[in-house]
């Protein structure tokens, strides 16, 4: 195979984070939202998974979970498993959790100063992260950190740990809270919109040092509504709609032919991909409501393919070699690929 | 070109006072534009792009005549709008119009749906309050809201329906040229293409022109007719879109481009652009891009390099002529 996340020759071996029928609810007034509804997936170390999908898919929910980060209540993990290194984090007690997270699981969030406290300079937090996790000196520590917020281009490092997180460009926090990631070497990072408030050139910056772990065998978990992240980086992805997974396979496979209508809807209305004067294709209609989600498949009222048969019973994610789709349609659409019932 | 530009903003400055001590003493000035000219004419699409803090909102909000210029001109049709008064003041008020980034933050959410589209026809005396309904209705219709929407509030629609509302706000004034600040930046992949087709339509309707800022460089391509690309204050390379995407000139443009992950390119080889911006407060000398540029040599450090060029594309380097 031809892509990044696999052009090392291994032999057979294990998922590092293998999930299980992840179902995640949310009480609300009006009734159980479920916000994550029956999702699979597994991660192999060295390989950066994209997941992909629009805001409420459920892409961050799911992410959240995995370090039983949901706010409880109104949240609740109400059925699945989350298999890493043999132990289930769903399960295990929050004590050692909280070992896990950080050490073994890093994550990185959209916004820097939800992991920065703003009342400590960047090497105090930088150095107490490390000792919590571990027997280190001070001295020790605080190498390392400078260090690290070299290697992310941080510039001053040795100064800029005095810093307070608002003396530093937004940029510039988001590569400390990547750096904060990094320096634990975690074996897997969580990244939930990594790159979306950051110009094009810090973008790029991040993303390389994402390749950089992926390349120390680091698994990332990627989530982003930029496809042009996703084809850049990942060996795989997820396309999630409404709640579930949708179609799931190698990038590269996906992106030259969906299988899924909402997978190709999505590639249509990407500008990267349109022609210029052209009008962009859009998708009619609306997500379904959380609260009230239709019987048969979810995307069928905005599907042009749809069939009464899609509308009766629930679609079940079907398997075919290293892609899966929930669609009764997927053999017409890679047949003749004619977007009419 | 042919007649008078609807916009020209000629050699444009804006600073911003640094002050320091118990005087408030001004000690130095943050030159957010500096010596910016563009043209904008009846029916273009001109394309605005550049980083945070390069200067393109600021540039914005003095076309909107809320930020004075300390030196420089901006004429609409011909007029220093910084000069005008009375009714004519009223006149162009109305002829230029924004919709900002956030539709969370730009709409008043105390206000029916209604009122918003039509605040800026009753503050200007062009209709009567008990015309508004029916207005309101014939305005929100141009951006596909039904009459359901009229009597509801800002917190009962999603992101793309507010944007909708936002340029319903717009249209409202019969504007000429609409400032677009980022409009499609923070929607989903197919809202945005919603948003786009929608703009492109009520171009292709109402004559409109647009000033579309953007950091998404997709966006622009496929809908501005010129872009300018703006570096630390100052407008680095301009020309037709076409032109400027397939041919940068300006080693800061080709690398804008080069950066950007998009699909079906060769993956896993985006190159990374060393380095940080400077800082607005302490520009570096001559060409401000010399820190990051992988052309730069001695002149580059100590001149500063003027936009030059053919007609229509234009670009300043000192390595590299457009």
């Amino acid at each position: 195979m031809s892509n990044p996340g696999d052009d090392k020759k291994r032999g057979p071996i294990e998922p590092l984070l293998r999930v299980e029928d992840l179902v995640v609810s949310f009480a609300t007034e009006a009734g159980v939202a479920r916000a994550v509804d029956g999702v699979s997936f597994s991660i192999m170390p060295g390989e950066i998974l994209g997941v992909v999908g629009e805001s409420g898919c459920g892409k961050s929910v799911t992410a959240m979970s995995l370090l039983r980060l949901i706010p409880h209540p109104p949240g609740r993990i109400e059925r699945g498993c989350a298999w890493f290194r043999g132990r289930d984090l769903l399960a295990m007690p929050i004590d050692a959790l909280r070992r896990v997270r950080g050490r073994e699981i890093g994550m990185i969030f959209q916004e820097p100063m939800t992991a920065l406290s703003p009342l400590h300079r960047i090497g105090s937090q930088l150095v107490e992260a490390q000792q919590f996790h571990g027997d280190i000196g001070r001295d020790q520590a605080w190498a390392h950190a400078v260090r690290w917020l070299e290697r992310v281009g941080i510039p001053d490092a040795p100064d800029r740990m005095y810093a307070y997180p608002h003396e530093l460009s937004g940029g510039m926090r988001q590569r400390v809270m990547i750096a904060s990631v990094l320096m634990m070497e975690p074996a897997l990072i969580i990244a939930d919109e990594p790159t979306t408030a950051l110009d094009v050139t810090i973008q790029a910056q991040i993303l390389r040092l994402l390749m950089e772990a992926k390349n120390r065998d680091t698994a990332v978990l990627l989530i982003t509504h930029n496809l042009g992240v996703i084809w850049e980086t990942c060996s795989r992805l997820l396309v999630m709609y409404a709640s579930e997974i949708v179609e799931q396979g190698p990038v590269e496979d996906v992106f030259a032919g969906p299988r899924h209508p909402y997978t190709r809807a999505l590639l249509k209305a990407n500008p990267a991909m349109a022609v210029r004067g052209g009008r962009l294709e859009t998708i009619p209609g609306q997500v379904p409501s959380l609260l009230r989600r239709p019987n048969g498949c979810r995307f069928a009222d905005r599907c042009p393919m749809a069939l009464d048969t899609c509308r009766q019973a629930a679609v079940p994610l079907t398997r075919a070699g290293a892609r899966s789709v929930r669609c009764l349609r997927a053999d017409a659409m890679e047949a003749g690929g004619e977007m009419t019932p | 070109m042919s007649s008078e530009p609807l916009l020209s903003v000629d050699r444009v400055n804006v600073w911003f006072p640094i002050r320091r001590g118990i005087f408030s003493r001004v000690r130095g000035h943050i030159r957010a534009v500096q010596d910016v000219s563009l043209t904008v004419q009846a029916g273009e699409v001109l394309g605005l792009v550049g980083e945070s803090g390069c200067g393109k909102s600021t540039l914005a909000r003095s076309i909107l005549m809320l930020q004075p210029p300390v030196s420089g001109t901006i004429r609409w049709q011909g007029r220093d709008v910084y000069r005008l008064g009375g009714e004519e003041l009223r006149q162009v008020r109305r002829q230029i119009q924004i919709v900002f980034q956030d539709p969370y933050a730009s709409l008043n959410p105390r206000l029916p749906v209604a009122q918003i589209v039509t605040e800026g026809l009753v503050a200007h005396r062009m209709i009567r309050a008990d015309q508004a309904a029916d207005r309101a209705a014939v305005l929100l219709a141009d951006v596909g809201l039904g009459t359901d929407a009229l009597y509801r509030y800002p917190h009962e629609f999603s992101g793309g329906q507010r944007q909708r509302i936002s340029i319903a706000r717009a249209l409202s004034m019969n504007p000429k040229l609409i400032v677009c600040d980022e409009a499609v930046s923070a929607l989903d992949v197919s809202i945005q293409a919603q948003v786009i087709n929608l703009l492109m339509e009520l171009r292709a309707k109402y004559g409109l022109s647009y000033l579309f800022i953007s950091h998404d460089l997709s966006v622009v391509k496929l809908i501005a007719d010129r872009v300018a690309v703006m570096y630390l204050g100052r407008v680095v390379e301009e020309g037709p879109t076409a032109q400027v995407m397939a041919n940068p000139v300006h080693p800061y443009t080709e690398a804008l481009l080069a950066v950007v992950p998009e699909v079906g390119r060769p993956r896993g080889q985006l190159p990374v652009l060393a380095g940080e911006i400077p800082s607005v407060a302490r520009p570096p000398a001559g060409c401000a891009f010399h820190t990051r540029c992988p052309l730069a040599v001695d002149r580059c450090r100590s001149e500063r390099p003027e936009l030059a060029g053919e007609e229509g594309h234009k670009a300043s380097c000192h390595i590299r002529s457009a």
